[in-house]
């Protein structure tokens, strides 16, 4: 029986393909590589695949399409991301799903490793970033759980927070409930990301009011984007740029009230976060969000 | 006229090429005196390897700050100034 595993690799840099070719090659695996969208395609046409280390941006037909192909019809080829655009196109990979996602440059023992560790298994995973800030975690490409009702609330969120501790909470819960249509998470309001957020579209922006009042041109390009969010909900201590928040709240704002010390017992920040469940639920009925 | 856009996709292409090309040649020095004492002539080679990789992956985060200033000033696919 043909144990050997197959590894296709794209990216439009011959001197990139060429290296990891020789390189997996001695590892023991079989390669196949491809220089641009149509011969990676023809390439998953015709040969039974295990993984693919795709690259996004690809003449003739771009890395997305192809992404999107792969989790479609070839659910359990494995599929790594390499990109240099790492969060140009992160909010899109995220709402379709990957393995992994590595920012180039990319250091060979770190790619090696998840390599081996994606073949050595049969189902997709979560993973631990920490020894890795530079892979990113995504959901898995199957919902965990699913709804009984036939039409489920699904919306597009985006988490913009200053803190990263909290953002990354609101995105691990976020990402496995099936409620998550895509998630987009901002730590930083740098204006690349505004990029990023308008291919995104999201439907509901949940907003920690740290930030308001010094969103700036952030903050106006995002309400005034040809596809504008339908409600934002702001998260968060009164005590932050409190009149801020008033002014938007006084406009019909929805406000969930989360401690800024997270080691505060006087609220569980559990709760709180059920609470921003609840309030995207109540967006997803108000504006018939359904999948 | 390269976009800029387009230019930065190519500096962090001839990144990812210097880290790769490094790395793979790190390890496989590495896998070639694996069962025999590592002279210190290859020991240095694959420090100095392993120095570039690191030097890629830093001037990377580097770009990425030019990156964040610059679009701040100028339309990523248009390379003119914002108004």
């Amino acid at each position: 029986m043909d144990t050997l595993k197959n590894i296709l690799i794209v990216d439009d840099e011959r001197f990139v393909t060429d290296t990891l070719e020789g390189f997996f090659r001695s590892k023991g695996y079989r390669i196949f590589k491809a220089e641009d969208g149509q011969a990676c395609l023809n390439i998953i046409k015709n040969e039974k695949l295990d993984l693919v280390l795709l690259d996004i941006k690809l003449p003739r037909v771009d890395g997305i399409e192809i992404l999107k192909l792969l989790h479609k019809d070839y659910p359990s080829v494995k599929v790594i991301i390499m990109t240099a655009y790492d969060m140009e196109y992160k909010a899109v990979v995220d709402s379709i799903g990957c393995d992994a996602f590595f920012v180039k440059p990319l250091l060979i023992d770190e790619l090696t490793g998840k390599v081996e560790e994606l073949l050595a298994q049969d189902k997709a995973i979560f993973r631990n970033t920490e020894e890795n800030p530079e892979v990113v975690p995504y959901p898995p490409k199957k919902p965990l759980s699913s709804f009984p009702e036939k039409m489920l609330p699904k919306a597009r969120l985006l988490i913009v927070s200053p803190r990263s501790l909290i953002s990354d909470l609101l995105k691990d819960f976020f990402a496995q409930r099936p409620i998550c249509n895509g998630i987009y998470e901002v730590v930083e309001t740098g204006l690349e990301q505004l990029d990023y957020i308008k291919k995104f579209k999201p439907d509901i922006i949940l907003l920690d009011v740290a930030l308001v009042g010094m969103l700036g041109e952030f903050g106006l390009t995002l309400m005034n984007m040809p596809q504008p969010p339908k409600e934002i909900i702001l998260f968060g201590d009164p005590a932050a740029t409190w009149e801020e928040a008033e002014t938007l709240i006084k406009r019909g704002t929805k406000f969930i009230q989360m401690p800024l010390d997270l080691h505060d017992k006087t609220a569980s920040v559990k709760d709180t976060i059920e609470r921003l469940n609840n309030a995207v639920k109540e967006v997803c009925l108000k504006y018939q969000l359904f999948a | 006229m390269t976009e800029i856009r387009e230019l930065f996709h190519k500096i962090g292409n001839l990144h990812n090429k210097i880290s790769v090309g490094a790395g793979v040649t790190k390890v496989e020095l590495k896998r070639k005196f694996k069962d025999n004492p590592i002279p210190s002539e290859i020991e240095n080679a694959i420090s100095r390897l392993t120095d570039l990789e690191k030097t890629a992956v830093e001037a990377s985060k580097d770009l990425r700050q030019l990156k964040d200033m610059v679009y701040i000033r100028m339309g990523i696919d248009t390379s003119k100034p914002r108004k």
